[in-house]
């Protein structure tokens, strides 16, 4: 890693692009160079070979040569595309590597630029930046010395041969070309401009895209689509406006290269018929001269095509490089010794900072902060306190006077010193896409891994806690469907969780739950869950496929139930038409319907083609099956189903677990009613057999299902988010056996979504705060950290910062909620960029000053 | 395949019939339309709607003696009587007055104005003998009325109309008692 970025090479952006071509790789080029060359004898022998078959084979009438000749020519020209070919894909590789190296490397530059930087930069232009312009860069790279080598070599060789044959056919084929070296570079000039001018316009028109879509709440909060649609039509028309040009000039270009193309034959047959009537010129040379002049052709085409790449290429690289010209400010690394580790110590003097236009944000700032101390900074919005805040964190720079940390300068500190000892929590802190233990884990992996260790379960589980997010974590454990590998460590715990609900607090749960049990028809269990009372691993027992199993359907026939649960699907079909006909939009009016509202139109077709009646057609009835078995009696509300095909189903079911599965009932049974008494979860015997199924026996994991479900273990009759009462009496029952920290261990795992999307504000909040104390530095700055949070867990956050961080780290708080000042040990006030009070809550309301005139007006 | 072809011909000539599945006892939505029909509250609805009524309402169970609704807790459904007796109380002054009792033979009803509106109730209702009551909620009322808007303004006139009658009867009911010894009638049972 270090030869690549050491910092004798130029500043990568002002690097010109063959920088990133003849740095690497010369012996792949090398190799691709002797492939050319050898290529470049197999596209001349053919030329050889037919004016010999000609001149000499036909004219002596010699069929031994003319074999010869033709078996060499054919040889020649399958080596020449073998040769291409293996030209081709070097090129690609060659060009991908370099892609690999230019991008790894720009994204690294790109990464360390300041936050400035990025004020002024929209995200869109970064992120075409990084991946569409870069793409269409690395097409040429590959080909970039190559390319020009192969056409002139090959130019000179055709050439060459073309002397050979006649030197006057010669001279005169090609004196059209100097025509085409005026002409083309003039057209390929106005392309470059247009060119320009289209990466600019494509760029802006995927800023306004990406800001259309970042902010689509006001968007829709507003109905201002039109003005959106106003904003890019324009850039629509721009671009539209330029590529026309664009093509006008491109296809301009290639009329120019044909026209001169044909200009050559003319010449040719013209000068050449006349010397060969008059024998001065055999047939058999006119004949190769010709393919010559075409051959001739190609690399000089391959040449402009490569000069119009080029200029492409060059044009796009140095937009992109001239975008991220800027200088980083701080090195990763400090210069030969370790990073520090300071005291916590904060020292300002005389500091300022303004922006570009010379606007003052803080000025003549001098204060010191005492290791250890918790220190807030209060003022009006606009004081300059947060910009404070990112001073001290060195994520800005100060344009005057000094910032000291444990009396070092920190603008001679590289990033490294400054990430080991400082942790920053933001506002709106970022989550990114991943695991909520990926996301506590950041800080602490990125600040060198050899030198932490990772943080125990134990530590994580404890701020966790500490930020008061255990609740949130439960839940998502509750809601993950585990994997198979990370069940079997902990099945005993999960199970032990499931015996609790269905024994202890069997009675409470019964209100949410009905639970599993062979020997009983379930009320709030789909037809499907009531026959099979179990599920396979794999999809061979899956509802979608069940209709056309023929498994499946021998064993309803067996069972005499094909027929009731037709009929029953068609009377959910009929009904469900019937009432709910014109409403297949709205999903609160099929609450009480195994249909989905997407299917009503289908269902409404199936019925009206067999005129209501049982539909002939098998792929019909296989829907009205599927329908049945969806079906759950108890929430169902658009049939009842008879006592009667309820014990049939039961039936089906004994005989299917008995038959088909070769469960041991009588075991399952046994174990169901040990569950409810609390007594020991018995396995089932000889069950290994048939892994692929799980049966709703007490001592199964249903592995498809979430661990809610699984510890509940029966059909859900409420939700349990509904019934917070339950919930605790589950959760302080788990805790007396220890079984909580295997719940949080899987909640820690709930994949966050892209920018942690399907998390709350608080929750985000709590977790980023959770993740900068996991991050032992000495140092916390935070940034209104707990703005977003409600009061109570504001005070929690408080509490935690004065009792278990005191004396442990120096705290720099910006605060916006004054009541949450007197815990802090001294306050700084600001005001318009000046820092015009500070000392203790105390001494601040006793001097009646600024401080105090604040706590008023709240 | 062909098994199942020869064994679906013997039925799929049946006429269409609805009930087939609901042999054991009458089908639930069947047996609520009913009993939503004799309602007046509903005389003039057309069938299609008290169809969806039917098939959104939901029936529950209140034993002897237990509260059905609490006065002051949030109401979002109305209830009709299927089956025993309710009593509708009113608290005021912390002592509880009993306004009506609500016979099953008569289709009676209680809570429809938390059909139009979510306000938190005004009255307790007790289960004075083993009750089956069926419920429509708001949502589901407003649902419906959502998709036949020209039904609505009806619908609120009837509620109201049924409304003014129901007060005027209790206030009949009160006035009728109105001497100074009728007012421990007050259930003792209902204080908290």
């Amino acid at each position: 890693m270090s030869s690549v970025f050491s910092s004798d090479q130029p500043r990568l952006t002002k690097r010109p692009l063959f920088y990133w071509i003849l740095r690497r790789h010369h012996g792949w080029q090398l190799l691709l160079l002797v492939i050319i060359v050898a290529s470049l004898f197999f596209r001349v022998f053919p030329l050889e070979m037919q004016k010999r078959i000609i001149n000499e084979a036909i004219y002596l009438k010699n069929i031994e040569l003319l074999f010869l000749y033709c078996g060499l020519y054919m040889g020649a020209i399958l080596l020449a595309g073998l040769t291409k070919y293996a030209i081709n894909v070097l090129q690609t590789i060659i060009g991908q590597k370099i892609l690999v190296e230019l991008r790894t490397e720009l994204y690294h530059h790109v990464l360390q630029l300041p936050l400035q930087f990025y004020r002024k930069m929209q995200p869109g232009t970064v992120i075409s930046a990084m991946t569409a312009e870069l793409n269409a860069i690395g097409f040429f790279l590959g080909g970039a010395i190559t390319i020009p080598l192969t056409s002139i070599l090959s130019l000179l060789v055709f050439l060459g041969f073309m002397f050979h044959l006649s030197p006057l056919l010669a001279m005169l084929s090609v004196t059209v070309y100097p025509f085409e070296l005026i002409v083309i570079p003039l057209l390929q000039k106005r392309y470059n401009h247009y060119n320009k001018k289209r990466i600019a316009t494509t760029r802006s028109m995927s800023n306004v895209v990406n800001e259309a879509i970042s902010g689509l709440q006001e968007i829709h909060a507003n109905g201002s689509y039109t003005i959106e649609e106003k904003r890019l039509s324009t850039y629509i028309h721009i671009l539209y406006d330029q590529l026309k040009r664009l093509f006008v000039i491109k296809y301009g270009i290639k009329f120019a290269n044909n026209l001169f193309q044909s200009i050559g034959p003319f010449i040719l047959f013209l000068v050449g018929g006349y010397l060969a009537i008059h024998g001065e010129f055999t047939l058999g040379a006119l004949v190769a001269f010709l393919s010559a002049y075409e051959k001739v052709y190609d690399p000089w085409k391959e040449m402009l095509e490569y000069y119009q790449s080029f200029q492409d290429a060059k044009v796009r690289y140095n937009q992109i490089m001239t975008i991220f010209d800027q200088k980083i400010e701080h090195p990763l690394l400090p210069d030969k010794r370790p990073p520090h580790h300071l005291r916590g110590k904060i020292e300002l003097k005389n500091a300022g900072f303004s922006v570009g236009s010379g606007l003052k944000l803080l000025d003549n700032i001098t204060m010191s902060i005492q290791p250890n101390e918790q220190v807030a900074l209060v003022g009006f919005s606009g004081s300059g306190k947060s910009t404070l805040a990112l001073l001290i964190a060195q994520l800005y720079n100060i344009n005057h006077g000094l910032i000291l940390l444990d009396d070092m300068d920190i603008a001679a500190m590289s990033k490294s010193d400054i990430n080991r000892n400082i942790t920053m929590i933001a506002q709106r802190p970022f989550i990114f896409t991943g695991t909520i233990r990926e996301n506590l884990l950041y800080a602490v992996q990125a600040t060198g891994e050899q030198e932490q260790q990772l943080p125990e379960r134990k530590d994580i589980l404890q701020i966790i806690q500490d930020v008061g997010l255990t609740e949130d974590i439960l839940r998502f454990g509750f809601n993950t469907v585990i994997p198979e590998e990370r069940v079997k460590p902990i099945k005993a715990s999960l199970l032990r969780m499931r015996q609790i609900i269905n024994s202890e607090l069997r009675e409470p749960f019964s209100k949410v739950v009905e639970p599993y049990d062979i020997n009983a028809f379930m009320s709030y269990a789909s037809l499907k869950s009531n026959l099979l009372f179990g599920e396979s691993l794999t999809e061979t027992y899956a509802l979608d496929n069940l209709p056309y199993s023929k498994t499946f359907r021998t064993f309803l026939l067996k069972n005499k139930l094909e027929e009731p649960l037709l009929k029953l699907g068609l009377t959910i079909a009929q009904t469900t038409v019937d009432i709910l006909r014109n409403l297949g939009d709205d999903d609160f009016f099929f609450q009480g319907s195994p249909m989905e509202p997407h299917e009503l139109e289908e269902f409404i077709a199936l019925l009206k083609s067999s005129k209501g009646h049982m539909p002939h057609k098998k792929s019909a009835m296989d829907r009205l099956l599927h329908l049945a078995l969806r079906f759950i009696p108890a929430k169902h509300k658009i049939t009842t189903m008879s006592d009667s095909l309820k014990d049939q189903i039961l039936a089906a079911r004994h005989d299917f677990l008995k038959n088909t599965i070769q469960l041991d009932m009588e075991a399952c049974s046994r174990s169901t009613q040990l569950l409810q008494q609390d007594g020991a979860i018995v396995a089932l015997p000889a069950y290994e057999q048939q892994r692929d199924f799980i049966p709703y026996c007490p001592s199964e994991y249903l592995y498809s299902h979430s661990l809610r479900d699984n510890i509940l273990f029966g059909a859900s009759k409420q939700q349990l988010r509904d019934h917070q009462d339950l919930l605790e009496l589950a959760i302080k029952a788990f805790a007396r056996e220890g079984l909580i920290d295997e719940i949080l261990d899987i909640g820690l795992d709930f994949e966050v979504g892209s920018q942690g999307d399907r998390l709350s504000g608080g929750q985000k909040q709590k977790l980023a705060i959770a993740r900068s104390l996991l991050k032992e530095s000495t140092i916390l700055i935070m940034d209104e950290a707990t703005a977003s949070l409600d009061n109570t867990s504001q005070a929690q956050i408080q509490h935690l910062l004065e009792k278990k961080y005191r004396g442990k780290k120096t705290i720099i708080a910006v605060i916006h909620r004054l009541d949450l000042t007197p815990g802090y040990d001294r306050i700084f006030v600001l005001k318009g960029g000046s820092l015009i009070e500070q000392g203790t809550y105390e001494e601040l309301m006793a001097k009646h000053g600024a401080f105090y005139e604040l706590t008023q007006a709240h | 395949m062909k098994n199942s072809w020869q064994n679906m011909a013997h039925f799929m000539n049946l006429p269409k019939h609805t009930s087939d599945n609901c042999e054991n006892g009458k089908c639930q939505i069947q047996e609520a339309l009913a009993l939503l029909q004799k309602l007046s509250l509903f005389r003039d609805t057309p069938l299609d709607i008290l169809k969806l009524y039917a098939y959104l309402s939901k029936k529950h169970e209140f034993k002897k003696g237990t509260l059905i609704i609490q006065q002051g807790k949030l109401c979002q459904q109305m209830y009709l009587i299927i089956k025993g007796q309710v009593s509708i109380y009113e608290e005021y002054n912390g002592i509880n007055y009993k306004l009506q009792q609500l016979e099953d033979d008569g289709l009676n009803y209680f809570g429809e104005l938390s059909l139009l509106t979510s306000i938190d109730s005004f009255f307790s209702a007790w289960a004075e003998t083993d009750v089956i009551l069926l419920s429509i909620t708001r949502e589901a009322f407003q649902k419906v009325m959502e998709r036949y808007p020209d039904m609505y303004s009806k619908a609120i006139e009837k509620i109201i109309t049924l409304r003014i009658a129901r007060s005027t009867d209790q206030t009949r009911r009160l006035i009728e008692k109105t001497s100074p010894h009728v007012w421990h009638d007050s259930d003792s049972k209902l204080k908290k």
